[in-house]
């Protein structure tokens, strides 16, 4: 069976997961770091015949699926007990899955990502249906990525197929993943406003309007959005007949499976230049500083040998790949989406433990969702262990105009230690921000800045990049 | 508030339908094509023209023996 180094039984205080509570077949139950997936008595039969089919092993073994395994009530009866007291005794059956080493949802994930992640629900539905199962829903939700890999958690949407059912999941997936990918890749509109405010997706009749007639025309837009668009109209209306649709076979599923993973497998990002793209071809000081830099961040976090790393201001990730070889996890942000996906294209396959993410730090993912629970913001899901905040705080001082003393209290909620760059207003690149600006920055001075970092932070090292004025702070909570 | 009671899956669950028509469809003219081509392939073998103009006569004698 799918099996993962899990946890003794030690800890038992479980508490229901608030962003699972939709599904009545069951739900997720969180203990410490153990992650629980419950099943009601009357979906346990159901779940019983996916179990016992071997699917889930073989979706594991792929590496479609985060790992799982079932919980024997004779071996963990004081969960199983714990559990029934949770949910007011509704326990029929109890999983563990693997731990997420850190939740992210499609606002979050550049072009590539929601990609990858709608080629991985694909590729489960389609080997479910070959091996006698359905895949209800069709959520990016549903998906997580463990570093650059993306796998289906949502195992308790996975159930025994019924001959002729349709794929209930389909105008979901359309709205979730296939509708935003064919904005971004057609029109080179970024999906990520709209999906951060609907989790519902694009609409396929939105998307119809923003579409031109060329693009209308491609057989898989016609299909999918136009032919759609209009028979959501047209049964608008209809009052519902009672009577349950014409059965489809479950090779026209397979089929439409199929088609779409061919027209998503092709579509690619309409534009990737940026401002940000070649910044690491082109930094704005000597070889020698830089190798130093490197240096300086390497040693930092071989020496402490962090579990969770975020890397603020990522860029392609050149301090990210460093850090990732001595830390467990590296959360690698920019809020350069094009930068994000050739990022996330760099350390796919070779680097297991980095989570690139589109974040931008002015407005960061909010708590959200139903009761603003559901969803974690990005504050929710840290603190970091240590961070890397380089060559970010004159962004946020001066285009962002957030005072230092916020910056470094922000910094404090996040985290409990890191690297920080000062990078001085002589620096090219902090002339060119004050180049279309009034300067009201009297305080971005390195003195102000070493004040403002201390009163929340203790300064454990510090260095001058040779041939610059850029200074390197490491610093530890006090 | 109209929105809140229309099933936005429902245009999705005709598509489906339809789709499978097709896919349907699609089999039975891949049929008729094959079996219309093979036809068509057999009686050019078969035919004397071709038989005297394309192959060797120890073929056909093969073939009609």
């Amino acid at each position: 069976m799918v099996t993962y180094a899990g946890k003794a039984t030690t800890d038992i205080e479980l508490r229901p997961d608030t962003g699972s509570f939709r599904d009545p077949s069951g739900g997720i139950l969180l203990s410490g770091d153990r992650v629980l997936r419950y099943f009601r008595p009357a979906a346990a039969t159901p779940f019983n015949q996916v179990y016992d089919s071997g699917i889930l092993d073989s979706l594991h073994v792929k590496g479609s699926l985060v790992g799982t395994k079932l919980l024997a009530p004779a071996v963990e009866a004081g969960l199983y007990s714990e559990a029934m007291e949770t949910t007011d005794g509704e326990v029929a059956l109890l999983l563990e899955h693997e731990r997420i080493p850190f939740l992210s949802y499609m606002y979050g994930w550049p072009f590539e990502m929601l990609r990858d992640a709608a080629l991985c629900q694909l590729d489960v539905l389609d080997e479910a249906l070959s091996a006698g199962f359905m895949v209800k829903d069709a959520t990016p939700f549903n998906i997580q990525f463990v570093g650059s890999r993306p796998v289906f958690i949502d195992v308790a949407s996975i159930e025994p197929y019924e001959d002729g059912q349709i794929w209930t999941g389909y105008s979901q997936f359309c709205r979730t993943f296939l509708n935003p990918l064919l904005l971004q890749s057609l029109r080179d509109v970024p999906f990520h406003p709209w999906l951060r405010h609907s989790f519902d997706g694009i609409d396929p009749r939105d998307l119809s309007r923003v579409l031109g007639l060329g693009n209308k025309m491609r057989p898989s837009v016609f299909i999918h959005v136009v032919l759609q668009a209009y028979l959501n109209r047209r049964t608008a209306g209809a009052q519902p007949s009672g009577q349950s649709h014409r059965p489809i076979k479950k090779e026209a599923t397979q089929q439409l499976v199929r088609g779409l993973r061919g027209t998503i497998s092709k579509l690619h990002r309409k534009g990737s230049k940026t401002t940000w793209i070649d910044y690491e071809d082109q930094l704005p000081y000597a070889d020698e500083a830089l190798a130093a830099k490197e240096r300086f961040v390497e040693d930092s976090v071989r020496g402490l040998r962090p579990s969770v790393l975020w890397d603020l201001g990522c860029n392609r990730g050149l301090f990210s790949t460093l850090a990732a070889k001595h830390a467990g996890y590296v959360v690698a942000m920019d809020f350069d989406e094009a930068t994000v996906g050739a990022l996330y294209e760099r350390v796919k396959g070779s680097f297991p433990n980095i989570l690139p993410l589109v974040v931008d730090l002015m407005n960061p993912e909010p708590d959200q969702g139903w009761a603003q629970t559901e969803r974690q913001g990005l504050a929710s899901r840290g603190p970091a262990d240590f961070i890397l905040a380089l060559a970010l705080v004159h962004h946020l001082r001066i285009s962002g105009n957030v005072p230092l003393s916020r910056i470094f209290a922000w910094l404090h909620d996040i985290t409990r230690a890191g690297i920080i760059e000062f990078v001085p207003r002589t620096d090219p690149m902090v002339q060119r921000l004050l180049s279309t600006r009034k300067d009201v920055y009297d305080d971005y001075e390195q003195g102000p800045f070493e004040a403002a970092l201390t009163d929340v932070f203790r300064i454990e090292e510090r260095l001058q990049l040779p041939g610059s004025e850029r200074i390197l702070y490491r610093f530890s909570a006090k | 508030m109209l929105g809140l009671y229309v099933d936005a899956t429902s245009g999705g669950m005709a598509l489906q339908i339809i789709l499978s028509g097709l896919v349907g469809g699609l089999v039975v003219i891949k049929l008729f094509w094959h079996n219309l081509t093979s036809a068509v392939f057999f009686w050019k073998r078969n035919s004397p023209e071709t038989v005297s103009e394309n192959t060797p006569a120890t073929d056909s004698e093969t073939i009609t023996s």
